[in-house]
């Protein structure tokens, strides 16, 4: 028990993992020095259970207001948060699916690594549903609190004949 | 050395296995809901099948093994294993052999769709694993009906410590993160941190525009917070039980304002053993 709950301690000491990796105080040279070469030895024994984790549960809200909208043959069917277009709304703001669409919609970068799959997925829904339609476009919007005046940041899009995901920043 | 024979003595007092058996019933239905909540929404195979071939995700952990065996059905095949050994978790058949193998699927799953693998993922896996060196196993089960077996009604008081222990670093961890990198959580002028968290449309339920008005509601919220999650200590005192009924406040609040699938849900579900001593107390005074 002891020495679970010191390994419990050590691997997840409260604050630790969130300090500047050149933090030059105290405790930053004490977890370089000590902490980490000691948790380093025991991190194959987490990844088969995927267990590894600083726990900054909700640490931070977003700095301004981002939205995903979805055009379907240029109709709007899907907006974040909003009761009229909510179409696919379970999908998108399903737990597993959500840090997918929060990822494409905040970065244009390679943070996003999934936007190709969602554009995918969200054009292959709507030809379910709009067997007709030749054209899907994911919109990414910003606006600051409390969300008025979007502008759209980057738009994600897949048409007809080969539905190819495409990016385009705006 | 007295005080080594005390920390023995301690740890192996035993205690009433019955909050622990709740435990394991509450943990896997929650996994169990959520996963079943994937069939539902129609995501199986979008999120567990790779990208390759023709899933959603465009990356995989390098520890997602599986698919070097199963190929393209190698997540289908966690999930699948994920689900029935959480449902025997449940309810109480082959409780250890389902939790060894039910935890390394569901690792593969997270392996497998790495960004749908969220902290509550690796708390639950966490718990499961503890809950396998306990007595949770034999109480509240089936498996004891259809082996005939008696109910093992009591469990090594270590486990309560651990699970104890585990819960504050978590709760401390996700405190101090906050402070540490959002002191805005305490401010007292702007716009409250906890506001731009719930009403965040990507995951959060609340009407940005509606509750712009209502700042001090969301700062004293958010200083509320800070307070309990730097309070966890209180979890290895005599007070956890009251600790936990202001954390089971904070989870419902969470539920209603967030859209967060099972994370409540998974979190309230290591609770009974927070809870027990006054569970147990309704029930004696009920008992007269």
């Amino acid at each position: 028990m002891l020495l679970v709950g010191s390994w419990l301690f050590l691997l997840g000491t409260p604050g630790l993992d969130f300090l500047d990796s050149k933090d030059q105080g105290v405790i930053g040279r004490f977890n370089r020095a000590v902490r980490v070469p000691l948790i380093r030895p025991l991190e194959p024994i987490q990844k088969p259970f995927r267990i590894a984790q600083n726990w900054s549960l909700y640490r931070d809200g977003p700095a301004r207001v981002r939205r995903l909208e979805v055009w379907v043959a240029g109709e709007l069917r899907y907006r974040s948060l909003d009761s009229e277009y909510d179409w696919l709304a379970p999908q998108l703001r399903s737990r597993r699916l959500r840090p997918v669409v929060e990822s494409s919609c905040r970065y244009t970068s390679g943070k996003a690594r999934n936007w190709r799959g969602l554009t995918r997925y969200v054009a292959e829904r709507a030809l379910e549903r709009w067997p007709e339609a030749t054209q899907v476009q994911l919109t990414c919007t910003v606006s600051p609190f409390p969300g008025e005046d979007a502008r759209p940041t980057h738009r994600m899009e897949a048409s007809a004949p080969d539905w190819t995901p495409r990016r385009e920043i705006l | 050395m007295r005080a080594w024979r005390w920390w023995v003595e301690r740890v192996h007092r035993p205690v009433d296995s019955t909050p622990f058996a709740w435990v394991r019933i509450l943990t896997a239905s929650a996994l169990l809901g959520d996963l079943l909540r994937v069939a539902q929404l129609g995501m199986v195979r979008t999120l567990f099948v790779t990208g390759e071939h023709g899933g959603l995700g465009a990356f995989q952990d390098d520890t997602f093994v599986l698919d070097r065996v199963l190929g393209s059905q190698a997540g289908l095949v966690a999930y699948g294993t994920t689900l029935v050994c959480m449902a025997l978790t449940a309810v109480g058949v082959a409780v250890r052999p389902a939790i060894v193998v039910g935890v390394l699927a569901y690792a593969q799953l997270g392996h497998c769709f790495p960004p749908g693998d969220r902290a509550i993922d690796r708390v639950l896996r966490c718990v499961l694993l503890l809950l396998l060196f306990t007595n949770a196993h034999r109480r509240l089960s089936l498996g004891n009906l259809l082996r005939r077996l008696p109910p093992l009604r009591t469990t090594a008081r270590w486990a309560e410590d651990l699970l104890r222990w585990f819960m504050v670093l978590v709760y401390l961890s996700a405190g101090i993160a906050k402070l540490m990198q959002q002191p805005r959580w305490l401010a007292i002028d702007g716009t409250p941190v906890l506001y731009r968290v719930m009403t965040d449309p990507l995951a959060g339920q609340l009407d940005a525009a509606f509750w712009w008005d209502h700042p001090l509601l969301f700062r004293v919220a958010g200083w509320g917070t800070i307070a309990l999650e730097l309070g966890a200590v209180l979890l290895l005192t005599r007070l956890a039980p009251w600790w936990a009924l202001l954390g089971v406040g904070m989870h419902l609040g969470i539920f209603f304002t967030m859209k967060l699938g099972m994370f409540s849900w998974g979190m309230l579900a290591f609770y009974p053993v927070l809870l027990w001593p006054l569970i147990q107390k309704v029930i004696d005074r009920r008992r007269g």
